[in-house]
């Protein structure tokens, strides 16, 4: 959804997302375990310093290429760099072993026949909760209405007197920071690595692109498309295929309706 | 407000155009407080270019923009929309995805108070009333027409000083540019508007013009009164 | 010793991974971030032939090629009908899947443990063990790699690869199949990867997925942008780079895990600060190509370029009407953009499409020249009917267009430009480029004469070997008009030739419309400018609401009072 956010209103492909919530995290890794502030802090602070990274981003790396007319692909290219930059800064500071994100009270939760543990009980719920906050923030305030004008008609926005360049901040801020928040749930169960921003951001990619381009709840729907695929194959098909039943998926997609499954229409 | 005879937009000498391709040479024109300015010519001429220089979508190359007095050429587009000077574009002119109702709040975006905006809003529902039957529906569900009713409610909304038209009879049917053109009037007439329009059929520009000026190839080639337009009865030559 | 020739195997290795990225990104302008997984699977191809099938070193090599290049045109599939950042996806998607397998295909891959025991390759009746003994064969295998490359880059086919980075649209409109030139260089830039493959598993003797993970994919990326698109001499700097930065810090004592995150961190930021400062790389594309460019040509006479002109697809048809179209319907939603159009194209006549906006003449452009399927009728061209042909095949038979906003190839120099639009070029074929270069070396000197014949017909020989980036708006105008007739089409449909142009140039561009009517050609165009359609017009059409309503000399069409009222509105009461 965040990348999604960003990704629909600001057109670039913000691969380096991947390293936001990969600092993100190890923010939030260093507030719960060395300096001993808590956890619910540390959350606070995955989300702060997500937003700062993702401000930092756009103001020093996308802002001057979008300056001097970079094309897309440049400016994808560009986010490539940062990304493994940033992560062999992250390796070279804290070291290439995982850490935990400890303090969560991880037990088994058995209803009926389903068992799951807090975390995941954790995870359902706060995602449910931020795309919720989202979209009502999206659909509800002054703010929002700008952002999704700006998504739709970034010509029209300008007319209307919306600051284009301030939307954009707007928009990495509070997506950079779901993205801190998002990484910070993961790695409650998978701790932090270097590396370990990429599998979550190309998963929301290919969540993009399934829910159509440009569509905020499309993201949220290919987002869940995908996840049950790839349980649903899960069932039937040994584990190793699991990765590719989402591949499988988007390539079907692609060749039947590449404007996604909420695809914008009259293209 | 400036009182109406008053300098509104002053242009002077300005060129422009899209990263190589120059499509403005030294076009000048002003627009005084009151006035319908009709600015024509053939396609390609650089009408909308010019209305785009003046609105800030686009970079002005050289020359200076005024508007009420103040220079504007290098302020962005934000900038001149809060002072009063804003631009309908010719195509793209509703948010497709957005219901008709948050297509008019976006137009109310620079107005701070929200109770303003809604008075604003019963204001253009009451002018047109089919769109307070589609306030949920989206706008690019919209047929044609309603679409650029839509887009005359958003210039409502931003209730400018100055309003850039840019030809809001575009790929319309006759019937509908009737209504299009009369809805213009409407509105002019009610809330003392100053427009600057952009026009490819001479005679609807005329209908609401006081005054022309005629483009050709990026260049001015001809100003004059809406009357003396019209007793011309013909305009080959200047297209 | 031995460790530096295996550093320098290692960058050979890279550079032939590096030259296969190059032709995809560089050349073509099509990003893979799967080369690294593409290189796998090569790597695992050799490495279990060779163990469970007992093939011999060059048989797993034919193997390992054989894999990639069907893999990269599988790639190619739906990536064909999509737009740039869904083949980035795509990519993404496979390089990740195939990752995957690798790691948890335990029973064909052994998984994490990986593949050992890989027997070395022997050659003349001995193994090569060391890697000074590898050497040889590295360096030949890079080199061939590296000749299959250029030969590739810089031959027409490389031209017609550039022709589509720049601009896809305009290389169907000069006649060139876009689908053709992504499919196999894909499955071309596939197949050097699995040479790199090879090599690299009997080399290295053992291999596991760690080698091929989506970092790599992304470095490769990086080595290439950063040595320089689009050449082939950056790529080998690029890689050497790569390779020799970490065994120079190494050599400094640094600590060896740090090493490769330092290498990692300045490639990373070097990477950002060129997208900014120096997108096009280290060593820059050099436009045009190398050997011969350079000569500026003699401008040929004026009556060598007449000849040139009399050149066309259907010189001998000599139909007096080369272009029929009848009941052309389209809809678009409820708007009806063609409405039964029928009209025909006299042979050496200009004809002029004019009507108020939105009348539908563009509509006619793009259902005359297939960008646009129509929902009824029909195009016949010479008495053939074309209305189910593709645009690059149109272009073929003889029917090219222009388009308002020009559409040059930007990064190409004018006489490319020109000379990409030249048809049935046998350098465009990969058979006759790599067994018959002479034939293609001879048509290509041919070929140069001839787009320099049309350059000066445009007046613009001078100027051949300038980028088109840096030429005027006039300018590429013309050069648009040159590389229009350079696809010897003999209708030619010209959108709004004078459109965004200064009267200095309306004047040279309307003369060079009457010569090619006056050379046979058959011209028809749209254009806003009455004054023009005056000027160079011998009839028009009137189009209003997707119709055509009158046809006329454009005087007695001016002066028909009910086309005036369409045109500038009815007089209100």
């Amino acid at each position: 959804m965040s990348w999604g956010l960003i990704f629909a209103t600001t057109k670039i492909f913000h691969f380096s997302h991947a390293l936001t919530l990969t600092l993100a995290v190890y923010a939030a890794v260093l507030a719960a375990g060395p300096w001993g502030i808590g956890l619910p802090a540390g959350f606070a602070l995955a989300a702060g310093a997500g937003c700062l990274v993702g401000l930092a981003t756009e103001l020093a790396v996308y802002r001057p290429l979008r300056r001097v007319h970079a094309s897309q692909l440049n400016i994808f290219l560009a986010s490539l760099g940062l990304l493994i930059a940033g992560q062999s800064a992250v390796l070279i500071a804290f070291g290439p072993q995982a850490r935990a994100l400890e303090g969560f009270p991880m037990t088994g939760i058995a209803l009926g026949p389903v068992a799951f543990t807090t975390i995941e009980a954790l995870w359902v719920v706060a995602s449910w909760l931020l795309i919720g906050l989202l979209m009502a923030w999206l659909w509800r305030t002054r703010h929002g209405r700008a952002i999704r004008a700006v998504a739709s008609n970034p010509e029209l926005a300008q007319c209307l007197g919306v600051d284009r360049e301030r939307v954009f901040l707007l928009v990495f801020a509070v997506g950079s920071a779901l993205a801190g928040v998002g990484g910070a749930l993961l790695a409650l169960r998978d701790t932090a690595s270097p590396t370990m921003g990429v599998p979550p951001v190309l998963a929301a990619f290919i969540a993009v692109f399934l829910g159509g381009i440009g569509s905020i709840p499309g993201a949220a729907l290919g987002g869940v498309v995908l996840g049950l695929a790839e349980n649903m194959g899960g069932l039937v098909l040994p584990g190793y295929w699991q990765g590719v039943i989402a591949f499988v998926v988007l390539f079907v997609v692609l060749v039947v309706r590449p404007s996604g499954i909420l695809g914008a229409r009259g293209r | 407000m400036s009182r109406n005879g008053e300098k509104l937009l002053a242009v002077e000498d300005l060129t422009t155009g899209y990263r190589r391709k120059q499509v403005v040479f030294g076009v000048s024109l002003e627009v005084r407080a009151g006035e319908i300015v009709a600015l024509l010519g053939h396609n390609g001429a650089g009408k909308t270019t010019t209305l785009k220089a003046i609105a800030g979508l686009l970079p002005a190359w050289s020359g200076r923009v005024s508007f009420d007095g103040e220079p504007v050429e290098h302020a962005p587009s934000a900038v001149r929309v809060r002072r009063g000077l804003a631009l309908i574009p010719q195509e793209r002119f509703v948010f497709a995805d957005l219901t008709v109702a948050e297509n008019l709040e976006l137009g109310a975006f620079t107005v701070a108070d929200p109770g303003q905006a809604a008075e604003r809003r019963e204001a253009v529902f009451a002018l047109l009333p089919v769109l307070a039957e589609r306030r949920r529906q989206l706008a690019g569900t919209l047929s044609g027409g309603e679409q650029r009713m839509l887009s005359l409610g958003m210039a409502l909304m931003m209730r400018p000083r100055l309003l850039l038209l840019d030809e809001p009879s575009l790929g319309l049917s006759p019937l509908l540019v009737e209504r299009i053109v009369e809805t213009i009037q409407e509105i002019v007439r009610r809330e003392r508007l100053t427009v600057l329009l952009v026009e490819q059929n001479v005679r609807h520009a005329l209908a609401i013009a006081t005054r022309v000026y005629v483009m050709r190839t990026g260049r001015l080639i001809l100003e004059e009164t809406g009357a003396a337009m019209a007793a011309r009865g013909e305009w080959w030559d200047l297209f | 010793m031995d460790f530096w020739v295996h550093v320098l195997n290692m960058i050979l290795l890279l550079s032939i991974l590096g030259m296969s990225l190059n032709l995809l990104l560089g050349y073509s302008g099509l990003v893979s971030m799967a080369h690294a997984a593409f290189f796998g699977v090569g790597a695992y191809a050799a490495a279990l032939s060779a163990r469970h099938l007992g093939l011999p070193f060059p048989l797993t090599l034919v193997v390992a090629v054989a894999l990639t290049t069907v893999l990269a045109g599988l790639v190619t599939l739906p990536a064909l009908r999509v737009r740039g950042e869904y083949l980035i996806l795509l990519t993404l998607a496979f390089q990740m899947v195939l990752y995957e397998l690798m790691l948890a295909w335990v029973d064909l891959t052994a998984g994490r443990t990986g593949i050992s025991g890989i027997p070395r390759p022997r050659l003349f009746g001995r193994a090569l063990v060391t890697p000074l003994e590898f050497l040889p064969l590295i360096a030949l295998c890079a080199l061939g790699a590296f000749a299959i490359a250029w030969r590739i880059g810089e031959s027409p086919f490389g031209r017609v690869l550039k022709a589509m980075r720049d601009d896809e649209r305009a290389t169907l409109a000069i006649g060139k199949s876009v689908l053709r030139g992504k499919v196999l260089v894909f499955c071309l830039s596939g197949g050097l990867v699995g040479v790199a493959a090879a090599l690299f598993a009997h080399y290295q003797a053992f291999i596991n997925p760690f080698s091929f993970t989506l970092d790599r994919s992304i470095f490769l990326v990086a080595l290439v942008v950063l040595g320089g698109t689009a050449n082939l001499a950056g790529t080998l700097v690029g890689a050497l780079l790569f390779v020799g930065l970490p065994e120079v810090l190494r050599f400094l004592q640094a600590r060896p895990e740090i090493v490769d995150a330092v290498r990692d961190l300045v490639f990373g930021v070097l990477l950002m600060l060129f997208m900014r400062f120096r997108p096009e790389g280290l060593l820059p594309e050099r436009a045009g190509l190398g050997i011969v460019g350079r000569a500026a040509a003699p401008a040929p006479g004026p009556a060598r370029a007449t000849d040139w002109l009399s050149l066309s697809r259907s010189a001998l048809g000599g139909a007096e009407l080369p272009l029929r179209a009848e009941g052309l319907e389209k809809h678009f939603g409820g708007i009806k953009a063609a409405d039964g159009l029928g009209l025909t194209l006299p042979r050496g006549k200009v004809t002029a499409l004019v009507g108020p906006n939105g009348a539908g003449k563009t509509t006619v452009f793009n259902l005359l020249t297939g960008l646009l399927p129509p929902d009824s009728g029909m195009v016949a061209l010479h008495g053939r009917d074309v209305t189910r042909l593709a645009p690059w095949r149109r272009v073929r038979s003889g029917l090219a267009r222009t388009f308002q906003d020009v559409r040059l190839f930007e990064r190409m120099t004018v006489l490319d430009n020109v000379l990409a639009a030249v048809p049935d070029q046998p350098g465009e074929h990969l058979g006759p480029l790599f067994l018959a270069p002479w034939r293609v070396a001879a048509a290509e000197r041919r070929n140069r004469e001839k787009a320099l014949g049309y350059l000066a017909f445009v007046g613009l020989a001078h100027r051949a070997n300038e980028v088109a980036a840096s030429l005027a708006f006039g300018e590429q105008k013309l050069v648009a008009l040159a590389r229009l007739v350079a696809t010897e089409a003999d209708v030619l449909l010209l959108d709004e030739p004078a459109a965004g142009v200064d009267a200095q140039w309306v004047q040279r561009i309307l003369e060079l419309i009457r010569r090619l009517a006056a050379a046979g050609k058959t011209v028809c165009l749209v254009e806003h400018n009455l004054e023009v359609v005056t000027a160079v017009a011998d009839r028009a059409y009137f189009m209003d609401a997707g119709r055509i309503i009158a046809e006329g000399r454009p005087e007695e069409l001016m002066a028909d009072p009910r086309l005036g009222e369409i045109y500038f509105g009815k007089a209100r009461r």
